[in-house]
C-alpha cells in the first residue's frame, strides 16, 4: 500500500473558452483530508468527475488505489463513497427504498451501519424522496454514500443546505470517519468547515490549484498581527520609528498594523506601555486571509 | 451483464407509464374486435356485396332469358312451317297412290342393286322439278319414319316428330361446333321438350308460346342453381324467388321480342325506300341478314349488369369497397399501424428517456456508477428493461386480441395466428423504435435534446405513417389519395407489412428483417457510445 490513495497528474479537461481545469496535480495521502475550496465554476466538481471516471480527461494521469480512473472506473467504486454536489435521486418512492436499493447495487448486506448514520443525522427514511426537502436529500445521499464503510470518501459541496446544527453532526461524523483512518476530499465554499476538518486545503481558481495550505503549519504559525491605535499624534510617530514589521499605517485614524512573532509579544507589550494606547486588538488570521494572499501576491507577481 | 437492482429500480420507476400504456392499448385492441365481431360496421360492406351479387345473377337470367328465346322461338317458328308444308305435301299434294307407286319403285330400284343416290337421280330425272322435289322429300321421310314391316304413315304426329328430329339434328350440329357436346346435347333435349309442349299446347304463335313458355322453364332451372361472381360461388335461392326469377326473364323476352320488331320495321322500311324494285322475299333475306348479327348485340345489351354500365375504374372500387375486409383494415392498418402503437410509442419516447438521458441531465445516475457498477452494464441492463417490457406489452395484446377473437367467433377473417403474427411484427417494430429513442437517451446528456430528437424522430415516422395510410393498398381505391402513398417511404413503420401478413404471403419478413437490424444496431450504438461519452455527474 502506498502513501497516496489518490495521485492526479498534470490533469487537464479543457471545455474551450478559458472554461475547464488545467494541469491539476496534487495527491491525497493516505488518512488525509483534503479540502477544496474555490469560487462556482473554479474546476472543483469537475476536478472530482474526473477521478470518479465519469469525465474522460484530456490530458493527465489519475490513479486511484494504484489504478486509473477512466479504465478501471467500476473497480476503483469499491474504495470510495461519493456525494455529488447535485442531489438528484432515481425515481424510487421513498428514502429506504433508494438506501435498499444502493446497498443491493453494492452488495452490501448488513444495514446496521447506514440505521446509525442516519439515526445521528436524526433523517427519517420512510419519507417521499420527491417530498425531501434539500437538506433531507443531503444526508440521504450522505447515509448512501457512507454506509459501506468505504476507505475514500468525496465529498462535492456535501454541507449545504444542511441547518448550523445538522452541520455540527455532519462535522462530528467526519472527524469518526477521519479516526478510522479514511481519506476523504471534500469541497466547499466555506473556509471556517475546511479549517476545522482538513488536513490540507487546496484553492482552485479558474481551473488552476493556486495554492496548498498544511492546516498544521497554518495552526503553528508564530507569527501574529495586531492593530494598535494611538491617542495622539506623536504617540504614533514615535512608535512607527520603533523596529517593528509594520504592514500597515493609518494616519489619519492613529492607527498601525504590525506583524510580531509571537515570542517577541511581551517586548512590544512593554513598549507599548510608554505610549497613550487608545486600543489594540489581534487581526486573526484566517484560511481565506492566507489563501487570498497567496493569490493577490500571484497577481502582483504577474504584472 | 445484467444489474438485478438495476433492473428492479427500472422496473420501479415505469410500472405506472408501462400499465398505463398496456391497459389503454388492450382496452382498444378488444373494443375494435368486438366492435367488428357484432358487424355493425360491415352492414355496408355486405348490402354492397349482396346488390353486386343479385345484380349478376339478374344479368345471368336475362342474358340467359333472350338467347334461350330466340333459340326456341326460332326452333318453334321452323318447326310449325315445316309440318305445315311437309302435311301439305304429303298429304294433299301427293295421294296414296302416287306415294305408294313412288316407294314401291324406290324399294325395287334399291333392291336390283343400285345406291339411294343413284335410285334418286334415275327417278328424278324422269319427272319435272316441282315434282321430283316432292319425290326426294318423300323418300326422306319414308326412310326416317317407316316402321319395322316397311309400313309408313302419314299422320300429324308422325310428321311433327320428324321435323323434331330434324330441328333438334341442326341445333344439335350448330352448337356442337360452337360451344361443345354439353351445351349442345342440353339444347337438344331443351329443344326437344319445348317443342313437345309446343304440340301439346295446341298454339299456333310461337313467338307467343315462347314468351311465356321460356321464363317459367327458367326460373325452375335457376332457383336450384349456384353462381360464381368474383370468385364467390352462391346459391341463386338465397336472392332471388321463383317469380321474381320469371318476371325478370319475362321483362327481358319481352322487351327483346320489341326491339327486335322494331328493328325488323325499321330495316324493312329502309331497304324499301332504297330498292323499291325488290321482291318481298329479296327483302326479307335482307332483314334476316342484317338482323341475326343484331340479336348478338340485342342480347348483351339487355343482360348488361350495373357494373358493366361503369367505367372499369369506377367498377373495380365497387368492387373493393364491397369486398372490403372490415377486419383487415381495422385491424391490421388502424390498430397495428396507427391506434396500437401510438401509446406504446409514447412509452418507449418517455421510457428511453427515463432509463438514460433523463438520469444524466438530473444527475441521479451518479449513485448506480459510484457503485462498482460498469456502464455497459447500466446500458445493457437499461435496454434489457426497454426490450422486455416492450415485449411484455405486446404479448398483454396477443392474449387479449385472443380472447377477443375467440369471443368474436367466426365473423372475423384473422386467424389466431395472423394475429399472433401481428403482435410480433409491432413488438419488432417497436424494438426498432426504441432503439432509436435509446439512441438519443443514451447520446445526449441533456434530456431536452433526447427527447425532441428521438421522439420528434418516433412521432414523424407515426405521423408520415397515418398519412401514408391514406395511400397504401389497404384502404379502398375510391378513398385512396395515391400521392400520399410517398408518405410510406419516409416511415420505417411501413416496414411493418401487415397486409403481407394477413394476405399469407412472405415479404413481411424481410422487412422485420430490417427493422431488426435497425433495432440490434441502434442499441450497439448506444452501448458503445455511453461507454465512451462524459457524464456531468
Amino acid at each position: 500500500m502506498s502513501d497516496n490513495v489518490i495521485t492526479v497528474k498534470n490533469l487537464t479537461k479543457d471545455y474551450g473558452k478559458g472554461r475547464g481545469i488545467f494541469e491539476i496535480s496534487f495527491e491525497l495521502r493516505r488518512g488525509e483530508t483534503l479540502g477544496f475550496i474555490g469560487a462556482n465554476g473554479a474546476g472543483k466538481t469537475t476536478t472530482l468527475r474526473n477521478i470518479m471516471g465519469f469525465l474522460k480527461c484530456d490530458s493527465g494521469e489519475i490513479e486511484v488505489e494504484g489504478m486509473n480512473a477512466w479504465q478501471d472506473a467500476e473497480k476503483i467504486k469499491k474504495y470510495i463513497g461519493y456525494v455529488p454536489g447535485e442531489i438528484a435521486f432515481p425515481d424510487l418512492k421513498t428514502g429506504t427504498a433508494f438506501i435498499k436499493s444502493q446497498a443491493e447495487l453494492l452488495a452490501l448486506k448488513d444495514m446496521t451501519y447506514a440505521n446509525q448514520l442516519a439515526c445521528k443525522l436524526q433523517l427519517d427514511l420512510s419519507a417521499g424522496l420527491k417530498r425531501m426537502s434539500k437538506g433531507m436529500k443531503q444526508k440521504t445521499a450522505l447515509v448512501a454514500a457512507l454506509m459501506n464503510d468505504p476507505e475514500i470518501l468525496i465529498l462535492d459541496e456535501a454541507t449545504t443546505g444542511l441547518d448550523p446544527l445538522m452541520r455540527l453532526a455532519f462535522l462530528e461524523i467526519m472527524e469518526e470517519e477521519k479516526r478510522k483512518g479514511k481519506s476523504i476530499i471534500i469541497t466547499s465554499h466555506l473556509y471556517e468547515e475546511l479549517e476545522k476538518i482538513c488536513d490540507r486545503v487546496a484553492l482552485i481558481d479558474k481551473g488552476h490549484i493556486i495554492n496548498i495550505i498544511d492546516m498544521k503549519k497554518f495552526c503553528s504559525r508564530t507569527l501574529r498581527e495586531f492593530k494598535i491605535e494611538f491617542k495622539n499624534k506623536n504617540d504614533y510617530k514615535d512608535f512607527c520609528k520603533l523596529d517593528y514589521q509594520i504592514i500597515r499605517k493609518q494616519p489619519n485614524f492613529n492607527q498601525v498594523t504590525i506583524s510580531i512573532e509571537k515570542n517577541a509579544l511581551s517586548q512590544l507589550f512593554k513598549e507599548l506601555s510608554m505610549f497613550d494606547v487608545k486600543f489594540i486588538s489581534e487581526v486573526k488570521y484566517t484560511l481565506e486571509n492566507a489563501l487570498l494572499a497567496n493569490l493577490k501576491n500571484d497577481k502582483v507577481d504577474e504584472k | 451483464m445484467l444489474s438485478k437492482p438495476l433492473f428492479k429500480q427500472s422496473c420501479k420507476a415505469n410500472m405506472g407509464l408501462w400499465s398505463f400504456v398496456t391497459g389503454i392499448t388492450c382496452v382498444i385492441l378488444a373494443v375494435l374486435i368486438l366492435v367488428i365481431g357484432n358487424l355493425s360496421v360491415g352492414t355496408v360492406s355486405s348490402s354492397m356485396i349482396d346488390m353486386f351479387i343479385s345484380n349478376s345473377i339478374e344479368a345471368s337470367v336475362k342474358r340467359q332469358a333472350t338467347t334461350y328465346y330466340d333459340m326456341t322461338e326460332t326452333a318453334l317458328t321452323n318447326f310449325d312451317e315445316n309440318t305445315t308444308s311437309l302435311d301439305y305435301l304429303l298429304n294433299t299434294s301427293l295421294d296414296e297412290q302416287q306415294k305408294s307407286q313412288i316407294i314401291s319403285t324406290y324399294n325395287l330400284l334399291i333392291a336390283s342393286g343400285k345406291t339411294d343416290e343413284e335410285v334418286r337421280k334415275l327417278m328424278s330425272s324422269y319427272l319435272p322439278e316441282e315434282q321430283a322435289l316432292a319425290v326426294g322429300t318423300l323418300l326422306d321421310y319414308y326412310l326416317a319414319m317407316k316402321a319395322e314391316d316397311g309400313t309408313i304413315d302419314y299422320s300429324q304426329n308422325t310428321i311433327n316428330e320428324y321435323i323434331l328430329r330434324i330441328i333438334e339434328e341442326e341445333i344439335y350440329q350448330q352448337l356442337e361446333a360452337e360451344t361443345g357436346v354439353e351445351a349442345a346435347t342440353y339444347a337438344r333435349q331443351f329443344i326437344h321438350q319445348a317443342v313437345t309442349d309446343f304440340v301439346a299446347s295446341n298454339s299456333d304463335n310461337p313467338g307467343e308460346y315462347a314468351t311465356y313458355y321460356i321464363p317459367s322453364v327458367l326460373e325452375e332451372v335457376f332457383y336450384s342453381q349456384s353462381i360464381e361472381t368474383d370468385g364467390e360461388t352462391v346459391a341463386v335461392a338465397d336472392y332471388f324467388t321463383k317469380e321474381e326469377i320469371n318476371s325478370t326473364a319475362l321483362s327481358a323476352i319481352l322487351s327483346f321480342r320489341a326491339e327486335l320488331t322494331y328493328k325488323t320495321n325499321q330495316l324493312r322500311q329502309e331497304i324499301l325506300s332504297e330498292h323499291p324494285e325488290y321482291s318481298q322475299q329479296q327483302v326479307e333475306q335482307l332483314i334476316a341478314a342484317e338482323i341475326t348479327s343484331f340479336k348478338t348485340t340485342l342480347i348483351t345489351k339487355i343482360s348488361k349488369s350495373l357494373l358493366d354500365d361503369l367505367s372499369e375504374d369506377v367498377s373495380t372500387s365497387l368492387k373493393e369497397l364491397g369486398q372490403m375486409d372490415m377486419g383487415e383494415l381495422v385491424i391490421g392498418s388502424m390498430f397495428f399501424k396507427m391506434a396500437g402503437i401510438l401509446l406504446p410509442i409514447v412509452y418507449i419516447i418517455m421510457a428511453s428517456n427515463n432509463l438514460i438521458s433523463a438520469q444524466v441531465d438530473s444527475g441521479s445516475m451518479a449513485y448506480v456508477l459510484s457503485t462498482p457498477t460498469k456502464r455497459n452494464t447500466v446500458s445493457i441492463t437499461q435496454m434489457a428493461y426497454l426490450v422486455l417490457s416492450l415485449f411484455a406489452m405486446f404479448a398483454c395484446t396477443t392474449v387479449v386480441g385472443m380472447i377477443c377473437l375467440a369471443i368474436a367467433g367466426s365473423s372475423i377473417t384473422i386467424t389466431y395466428g395472423q394475429l399472433a403474427l401481428l403482435n410480433l411484427g409491432a413488438f419488432i417494430t417497436m424494438f426498432a423504435i426504441s432503439g432509436i429513442c435509446f439512441l438519443t437517451s443514451s447520446w445526449f446528456n441533456r434530456s431536452k435534446l433526447s427527447m425532441s430528437i428521438g421522439g420528434g424522430l418516433s412521432m414523424f415516422f407515426f405521423v408520415a405513417t397515418i398519412l401514408g395510410l391514406f395511400g397504401s393498398t389497404s384502404i379502398p381505391n375510391m378513398m385512396r389519395v395515391d400521392a400520399m402513398n410517398f408518405f410510406n417511404y419516409l416511415s420505417i413503420i411501413s416496414l411493418f407489412d401487415c397486409l403481407s401478413i394477413l394476405e399469407g404471403s412472405l415479404t413481411f419478413l424481410w422487412k422485420l428483417a430490417i427493422l431488426l437490424g435497425i433495432g440490434i444496431v441502434t442499441y450497439i450504438i448506444s452501448i458503445v457510445k455511453f461507454k465512451k461519452k462524459d457524464l456531468p455527474l
